[in-house]
């Protein structure tokens, strides 16, 4: 197995390797976070739009990161000469913390912002991370 | 390529925060509906 990744062939091949990695970790994160675990969607017509809008747009989000995931474990094992297998590895972890991190981050300054958080914890429960 | 690379990670992470900022947005507004109709619905008891 090669520790060094110089021929571009094998770059594109470690590249899909992470992306698909990090596909399945993410599809499995987004399915059981939007089909499992998210609620019943909202009785009144216009906040059910905002609440599946959102769910929609978290999984875009979601998905069209995975090459940018894919693309950093792949440079990592590039420049840090790592086994090509630990940038796989690097790929499934990036896909597991994924954006939901950033998207409740996000979701928390806003709501600062706004002058909606009503003291910690508040909100449990009701994060964007939950769709 | 690394412009290739570049390109790549470059759309994709503008794509990805494009699609955060939109459901960010969408999750603020339910949140402030949710908010709104609270205190109306318990002035309607």
């Amino acid at each position: 197995m090669p520790t060094e990744i110089n021929h571009w062939r094998d770059f594109f091949f470690w590249w899909a390797a992470s992306l698909f990695a990090s596909t399945v970790v993410v599809v499995a994160r987004l399915g059981l976070k939007l089909y499992t675990s998210a609620g019943d969607p909202p009785a009144d017509p216009v906040m059910e739009a905002h609440w599946a809008r959102r769910r929609r747009w978290l999984a875009i989000g979601e998905l069209s990161a995975l090459p940018s995931f894919a693309t950093l474990s792949v440079v990592l094992v590039s420049y840090y000469k790592l086994d090509p297998v630990a940038g796989v590895l690097l790929a499934m972890g990036q896909g597991f913390i994924g954006f939901p991190l950033l998207l409740d981050g996000a979701a928390w300054l806003f709501r600062k912002r706004i002058g909606m958080i009503q003291g910690a914890g508040a909100q449990a429960g009701d994060g964007a991370s939950n769709a | 390529m690394r412009d290739f690379l570049i390109i790549i990670t470059a759309i994709s992470v503008l794509a990805a925060g494009f699609a955060l900022a939109r459901a960010v947005r969408h999750h603020v507004r339910l949140q402030c509906l949710r908010h709104h109709s609270a205190p109306s619905a318990r002035q309607d008891r």
